[in-house]
């Protein structure tokens, strides 16, 4: 060879090329470990599900800044994991100030916003995700699959919590959050005297006060016409709701479960852990169990017309505390023959036939607290919401877990104190450093003593 | 292989015989462990309840900074000095093929790496006996350095065969290692065809996961094929001495 530089420049050029296809291979082949301990950056079973449902291809484009580097490697990371499971998200990253004919063909003028599109049979789907996280990627790719959106309204004027409140213990912010994402569309009503046309369910979140008696036989009406209706109500549900529930053979059981296996969870043994959810109604339940802060037992009776059955049950080793001592702060000790055993049914589905082959259906949670903005991100919390609003909303159930959304309450950071945080100082920063210097030192000196 | 660790032996005696492989760790030591102490305050202060997102990963990505200003100190001489001291050539007339030669050397300087990375591990020990936190998500971080570091070695490696100045030699190192790591830093300049592909070549991208906790299999393919690639441009570097009738 005459030119030998040539040669290695052509060799490694070679060695490039050969290993790049290598690396290209092994793209084809995506395989991720995902040591963080809430699995940060694994798309959750509930994605998953969604994904495979999808029939035809979805094309994502996100609009980003180039001076957010940070927030564009983060939003392309997570959109890969969607391309990683489906191959048929199609995934454009384009900068907003470089692409504005694109940006105004999709009607995009912010930065950082994905537009979700499926161009199905029946012409374009197109949902538009300001806040791309994975929560909103997914209730977006869900809308475009074709399942359409159910309207929730939930009532107020009772002492009801609130779907627009933030407040921690009492707001229900969250709640309407998680439903949104799974595809509903959340919205608040004065009363239940008229329920809106376009509802597909009605929710009692946990009222306090009596409805009137009009307001209970027009819920009553709209399930019997059809409708759907779920209700959360703690232990002290008011009478004209006892009435309503019991028009459908449910009694709530005025009592309070006790769970002293939840004392694990840093309970006081008052919050119940749902243990089993009814197979039949749904298949694959999600693995963990919910936690409801302080719940009532729901029993079954006959009424004619109406069918159903238990939905959740709590484990062996609770038991039903019937006249409710331990919220008197009395010793809470099981009494044979009074209290009864576990395992307590603490939710039910029943259905009532409504003519043209529709259904009227009522789902009971037998405690309202475990939705409020505290309580709804804690185990599998969010999960029985929405699979239960889903069971009483849809025929179609997507009951695989959800990815939990940050929890609320007590900050479980790190706190140091001024000693641990000098402890920390000397003996990371400063010894390490001063000892391999010291023995620079020694080297130092040796070698010139040789 | 027994010629590759006598190479990687000799290496090591040189380096920690004098204060140049000491010195360089103490100063890793510190500032590695000054961010990690300093990434904790900020954590402590304003991170909230995730530690993988709010400190660990500001941790390593300033860990690499640290190896990426410290590694070609180490790999500057392993060529460089020899040639000018003439020793490279008392090297060649030795039975020690070239790749055994630039496997010792690689050798040597991944394990120097492994001891500055070493250093790091007492901030989060101490940390974890004042507070119980899980260590696993500290597993791909400290993957990713080394893989990223081992490629530092093997780019300062090639740069060192290439000259017989020192600093020409850590010169060149630093000009790839940041073009590599800079590469997708201006993405406005980057046209929508040529982005994925640069974004591909960056070293920080590629680490980026791994220092949020996760391992790609993609990112170790790339980080071991760049590896390969300056080991080979190294090799084939040290076999110019046949071009210039050298040996």
């Amino acid at each position: 060879m005459r030119h030998p530089l040539l040669l290695a420049v052509v060799q490694s050029a070679l060695v490039a090329g050969i290993l790049g296809c290598l690396v290209l291979v092994v793209a084809r082949h995506p395989w991720r470990l995902d040591l963080t301990p809430e699995q940060r950056y694994t798309l959750s079973p509930h994605t998953h599900e969604v994904l495979e449902r999808l029939q035809e291809p979805v094309d994502v484009t996100v609009f980003y800044s180039s001076q957010e580097g940070e927030l564009r490697r983060e939003m392309a990371d997570l959109l890969a994991r969607y391309t990683d499971v489906d191959p048929d998200v199609h995934v454009r990253m384009l900068d907003l100030d470089r692409n504005p004919g694109a940006a105004e063909r999709l009607r995009v003028n912010n930065y950082n916003v994905a537009v979700i599109e499926n161009r199905g049979g029946d012409g374009t789907r197109r949902e538009h995700v300001d806040l791309v996280n994975e929560d909103a990627l997914t209730a977006a790719f869900l809308r475009v699959a074709g399942i359409p959106s159910t309207v929730v309204y939930f009532v107020q004027g009772h002492g009801e919590r609130d779907p627009r409140d933030a407040d921690e213990r009492r707001g229900a912010g969250d709640a309407a959050a998680a439903l949104v994402a799974d595809g509903f569309v959340v919205r608040t009503v004065d009363g239940a005297a008229h329920i809106p046309d376009d509802a597909g369910l009605v929710v009692l979140a946990g009222p306090t006060r009596d409805f009137g008696a009009g307001e209970v036989d027009a819920l009553d009406a709209w399930v019997r016409r059809g409708g759907r209706l779920l209700v959360l109500t703690d232990p002290g549900t008011p009478t004209s709701l006892v009435d309503l529930l019991g028009r459908f053979g449910i009694e709530p059981g005025a009592d309070i479960v006790v769970d002293e296996q939840a004392r694990l969870f840093g309970t006081d043994g008052l919050s119940a852990r749902i243990a089993q959810l009814n197979q039949a109604m749904v298949p694959s339940p999600p693995t963990a169990g919910a936690l409801l802060p302080l719940a009532q037992s729901l029993r079954l009776v006959d009424r004619p017309g109406v069918d159903g059955d238990y939905l959740a049950v709590t484990g062996e080793g609770t038991w039903s505390d019937v006249d409710r001592r331990a919220l008197a702060g009395e010793n809470t000790v099981f009494r044979p023959g009074t209290d009864r055993h576990g395992p307590v049914p603490v939710a039910v589905l029943m259905t009532v036939p409504a003519g043209d082959g529709r259904e009227g259906r009522i789902g009971v949670v037998g405690d309202a607290d475990f939705v409020s903005n505290l309580h709804l991100n804690l185990v599998g919390n969010r999960d029985l919401l929405v699979t239960t609003a889903q069971l009483v909303a849809r025929d179609d159930v997507l009951a695989a877990p959800r990815r939990p959304g940050p929890a609320r309450g007590t900050f479980s950071g790190l706190a140091l104190t001024q000693q641990q945080s000098r402890i920390v100082f000397w003996s990371a920063v400063i010894a390490p450093g001063v000892l391999l210097a010291a023995t620079a030192l020694v080297a130092l000196r040796r070698r010139r003593a040789a | 292989m027994r010629k590759t660790l006598l190479v990687c032996r000799r290496e090591l005696s040189l380096l920690f015989g004098g204060p140049l492989a000491w010195v360089l760790c103490a100063v890793f030591a510190l500032l590695a462990n000054y961010f990690f102490y300093s990434d904790l305050t900020f954590y402590v202060v304003f991170g909230g309840a995730n530690l993988s997102a709010g400190l660990w990963r500001y941790a390593f990505l300033d860990w690499r900074l640290v190896a990426q200003l410290v590694l070609p100190l180490v790999t500057m001489r392993m060529f460089a000095e020899e040639r000018k001291l003439g020793t490279l050539e008392l090297l060649w007339t030795l039975p020690v093929r070239d790749h055994e030669l630039l496997a010792g050397k690689y050798l040597a300087g991944v394990l120097v790496y492994v001891v500055m990375l070493a250093t790091t591990l007492v901030g989060p020990l101490v940390l974890h006996a004042l507070h119980d936190f899980p260590l696993r998500p500290l597993l791909p971080g400290y993957i990713g350095l080394l893989l990223l570091g081992s490629t530092f070695v093997a780019v300062g490696l090639a740069a060192s065969a290439a000259t017989e100045n020192q600093v020409v030699s850590a010169m060149l190192t630093y000009g790839v290692l940041v073009l590599l790591w800079f590469v997708s830093w201006n993405e406005a300049a980057l046209s929508e065809r040529v982005a994925p592909v640069i974004l591909a070549l960056s070293f920080f991208d590629r680490f980026y996961g791994f220092a949020q906790g996760v391992i790609d299999l993609r990112d170790v393919a790339a980080f071991v094929a760049f590896t390969l690639l300056f080991l080979f441009v190294a090799l084939r570097t040290l076999g110019a001495r046949t071009w210039r009738g050298i040996a």
